[in-house]
């Protein structure tokens, strides 16, 4: 066995994921910190107005990130959906039902901030256009998510049952993805192609910033929630007593 | 951004730009707490769980 794959299959053991989660988690929520704080001063402070838009474009600093995040999220709750079917690790479903919550957050957060810069620019909050509607939907399967894996009297069973749901659901990433080039929407195409950017240089490094500052925070709060959920998972073992110090 | 006037509106912008982002600072906290929320209940669960099973074994 390797030391990588030695790193992995020891991080799946729940007692030692426990302990090694917290001084991650710590780290995480500082680097967060720091960087949505730098993120905002850039975005809402440094950044030029734009030239068609005004000041109303800075919206993008929050609506992005939570967009691109609820995405994210999403696949990374396939992805441990797909470990925890193949492999019946349970750490994997503890992640996926950790993520699932904040993924809603941040998908609502793209769906009420993006209506908040639709009004001014389009001239309505709504409209039922691909990218919308789908977005929507993540939302939706999100909801589901939460409420299939809390629905039954056996946590496994949910946890099969929610699992198969974000193996279906992840089917409407693509979709909400490339929406904007499939269809005629009145959401703006895509303003990052592969690695490179439309957006001038002034305004997109506190976009970076907030995106990466996003991602800390998701990692910090992701590692404190697969904590309790694995406690609730191996509440008869002997270890969670110890950490319970009961 | 020119001055602290511009800031603060946000041009004619202000009425949108504030709420959303007050809206996403709102719902990160709430993140937190309801995160704070669910380790305070789980190790209410689990301490109850070992109780239990003490008083059954005793």
């Amino acid at each position: 066995m390797t030391q990588f794959s030695l790193f992995f299959h020891r991080l799946a053991s729940p007692p030692h994921f426990y302990e090694l989660s917290k001084p991650w988690g710590r780290a995480f929520s500082w680097i967060a910190l720091v960087l949505i704080l730098v993120g905002l001063f850039g975005g809402l402070w440094l950044a030029p107005r734009d030239f068609q838009q005004g000041n109303g474009f800075r919206i993008m600093y929050v609506h992005v990130p939570s967009a691109w995040m609820s995405l994210f999220v999403f696949m990374v709750m396939a992805a441990s959906a797909f470990v925890g079917l193949v492999w019946r690790m349970r750490l994997a479903y503890a992640v996926a039902a950790a993520s699932a919550p904040l993924g809603a957050a941040f998908t609502a957060v793209a769906l009420v901030t993006g209506s908040l810069w639709g009004k001014p620019m389009w001239g309505t909050y709504w409209v039922w256009d691909a990218r919308l509607t789908s977005e929507l939907i993540l939302f939706f399967l999100y909801l589901g998510f939460i409420t299939l894996n809390r629905s039954f009297e056996d946590q496994q069973t949910g946890d099969r049952a929610a699992a198969i749901l974000a193996l279906v659901g992840a089917v409407d990433i693509p979709i909400v993805h490339y929406s904007v080039d499939w269809w005629q929407t009145l959401h703006q195409g895509s303003s990052f192609k592969g690695l490179t950017s439309e957006i001038a240089p002034s305004m997109l490094w506190p976009l970076l910033v907030m995106m990466t500052g996003f991602m800390f925070y998701y990692g910090w709060l992701v590692l404190w929630r697969t904590r309790s959920e694995i406690l609730l998972r191996e509440s008869d073992r002997e270890w969670t007593k110890r950490v319970v110090g009961s | 951004m020119t001055s602290l006037h511009e800031f603060l509106t946000m041009g004619r912008f202000g009425v949108f730009v504030w709420p959303a982002f007050g809206f996403g600072l709102l719902v990160m906290l709430f993140n937190i707490y309801l995160a704070h929320w669910r380790e305070k209940s789980a190790f209410r669960e689990v301490r109850e769980v070992h109780r239990t099973s003490e008083e059954n074994r005793s």
